[in-house]
């Protein structure tokens, strides 16, 4: 569980990215989480000077929403900058909210040691709405 | 003939590493440590050890070393440095090797650097620009080719977006920053820069400068550089001074930089900077960017440097101070090195803080002091038995002719070691730096330089 006040990382590098960031800020900031997302984020950010800064976010965050989808044109399923690290974060008492379009290959996700859940999305416009629902369920609300 | 008294400050192997080159110099050193713990290796090289003492208390510092009276102090991190140590020491007659506090702003303000580096017309200095407005930003991301747009100041998160190469990058990043500026606050540019990251470091006295040999550095808590930030988990040097992925033009460019700096940063405050220069490079498809400047020497790196120093570190130290570096014969041996670190398990976040280590097997590696050092860090000695304090414990410095030799060195002492401990097993590894020359390659599209290490 989260509470209010808790940082939610967000990394996604697939078409569309950019919608789908603003969404994420909108519904965390609403749900009274702190947002730190990167659009964009691939394999490529790993050799760069921006990887210090994602990687503290991402091991620094109390819950973690990954997004999965259809690749740019120049690039592939597993060009996503998490992929690698998710084997580290699993079993570290972190949230996880994972969200796949109906094309990605989830064998992908078990391939790089993610054993948990993770929520396939028919349309990428259900994202906002559905990490809505998801962060209400997972933030510790005082009585 | 009478002791030279010297007094050394830090906290880490770093420490260690800097103790024993001062104990190694042809004339006798009583060397005294000021640290906010101790360690086997410190108590076994030093006349005394005082701890804990808050070494990022200028007065506190200040009493202790007045009493020990030294020729000199070497500051070894970063918080001492930051805090005015050397500015409180100076005003009492005492040398030390380290800037002043103003110098230090080199390591402890990113935004000073990049200003010197710009104002002094200093190469490697990545593109970075602050827009309130829209004016001139279209143009400069065209200029850019790869770059990362995040709002300035965003209180309660973050809006990363980085932006390739491809058509789409210039018009989705304008939109991206006029919601930004939409939202009144600036927008920040900076250059994503892709590449191998080395540190360089270079002893300088003020007027004279020389250089040690470049080394790179493996940040990354797991195998494969994945996993948290740490403060270094290990790293590698080469027998021809170079690394496999980097050209002799390469390093004499970083040692100019580096050069360019030290007089830069001591003409703007006014002061001759005396210590340490640690320029951290990155080899990009463009050339080589600066990323970010130390006052210090590197916690792994000074353990790659200082065993194969072949001169008198107790002389250099006064070199520095005396401005006389150009006075002496300083050379590094022509062997390969590899450091590992091991750490706690749970390193770096959540780290077991007790915990016994044992090194037994370790020390009966033949040829011990020739091809293998240790150097303590995080680890305390009770009734006999290494217990571990919660951070980097202990490193492991293999040496030989080449970078595979010293690599199976390192190795097969951190595996010996028993405890709660990791490393990473891949630091120096064949593997690991074909990956990094591959990578090189991808990026300039040039042949590596396997046959340095080979």
């Amino acid at each position: 569980m989260i509470r209010k006040g808790d940082r939610v990382f967000f990394a996604d590098n697939s078409k569309g990215y950019l919608e789908r960031c603003k969404a994420f800020t909108s519904a965390v900031r609403d749900a009274g989480l702190v947002p730190l997302s990167y659009g964009g984020a691939g394999t490529a950010v790993r050799q760069s000077t921006l990887d210090r800064e994602i990687r503290d976010d991402f091991y620094g965050a109390q819950a973690i929403v990954l997004y999965f989808g259809t690749p740019e044109n120049n690039s592939n399923y597993e060009d996503h900058w998490a992929l690698s690290e998710l084997k580290h974060r699993i079993g570290t008492n972190v949230d996880f909210l994972v969200y796949v379009s109906e094309d990605f290959p989830v064998g992908i996700l078990q391939q790089f040691g993610y054993v948990g859940q993770h929520r396939v999305l028919s349309n990428s416009d259900q994202f906002g709405a559905v990490l809505r629902s998801d962060l209400e369920r997972i933030i510790e609300h005082s009585p | 003939m009478r002791p030279t008294t010297v007094v050394a400050m830090c906290k880490s192997g770093r420490l260690d590493a800097l103790a024993e080159a001062l104990c190694n110099s042809a004339s006798p050193v009583d060397l005294f440590i000021l640290s906010e713990v101790s360690n086997p290796g410190l108590e076994k090289k030093a006349k005394k050890v005082f701890h804990p003492v808050k070494t990022d208390n200028p007065q506190e510092v200040r009493r202790f070393v007045r009493e020990i009276n030294p020729e000199f102090v070497v500051i070894g991190p970063e918080e001492p440095l930051a805090a005015g140590v050397v500015d409180e020491l100076r005003k009492f007659g005492i040398p030390c090797v380290g800037p002043t506090r103003k110098l230090a702003q080199l390591e402890t303000s990113k935004s000073f650097t990049r200003q010197l580096l710009t104002k002094y017309g200093i190469p490697g200095n990545p593109e970075h620009r602050i827009f309130k407005k829209l004016e001139g930003l279209p143009e400069y991301l065209q200029k850019l080719g790869s770059f990362v747009v995040k709002p300035d100041g965003l209180t309660g998160g973050k809006g990363v977006k980085v932006f390739g190469e491809h058509l789409r990058s210039i018009p989705e990043a304008v939109e991206y920053c006029v919601e930004i500026l939409k939202s009144k606050q600036p927008v920040i540019i900076e250059e994503k820069l892709e590449g191998e990251e080395f540190s360089f470091q270079s002893f300088f006295d003020g007027k004279h400068i020389v250089h040690t040999i470049p080394v790179q550095d493996h940040k990354r808590a797991k195998d494969g550089d994945t996993g948290p930030n740490t403060g270094g988990m290990g790293s590698y040097s080469c027998a021809d001074h170079l690394l496999p992925f980097l050209s002799r033009e390469h390093v004499q460019q970083a040692g100019e930089i580096n050069r360019l700096v030290g007089e830069a940063v001591s003409r703007e405050i006014g002061e001759e900077y005396k210590g340490i220069l640690y320029g951290g490079f990155m080899l990009t498809k463009d050339g080589l960017r600066v990323i970010e400047y130390n006052a210090r020497f590197g916690d792994p790196e000074v353990m790659n440097v200082l065993p194969l120093l072949q001169a008198d570190f107790v002389e250099v130290c006064r070199g520095i101070i005396h401005g006389t570096l150009d006075q002496l014969t300083i050379r590094f041996k022509h062997q390969a090195t590899v450091c590992k670190y091991i750490v706690p398990n749970g390193y770096p976040g959540r780290s077991i803080r007790e915990g016994e280590i044992r090194l037994d097997a370790v020390k009966k590696v033949p040829g011990l002091n020739d091809r293998l050092r240790i150097y303590y860090a995080a680890v305390s000695e009770k009734d006999g038995k290494l217990q571990l304090t919660g951070s980097r414990a202990v490193a492991f410095v293999g040496i030989a002719n080449t970078l595979f030799e010293a690599e199976k060195i390192a190795e097969e002492a951190a595996s010996l070691v028993e405890g709660p401990v990791f490393h990473r097993r891949d630091i120096g590894t064949a593997e690991l730096i074909k990956k990094r020359v591959d990578h090189m390659r991808s990026i300039v599209g040039e042949p590596g330089r396997e046959r340095a290490v080979s």
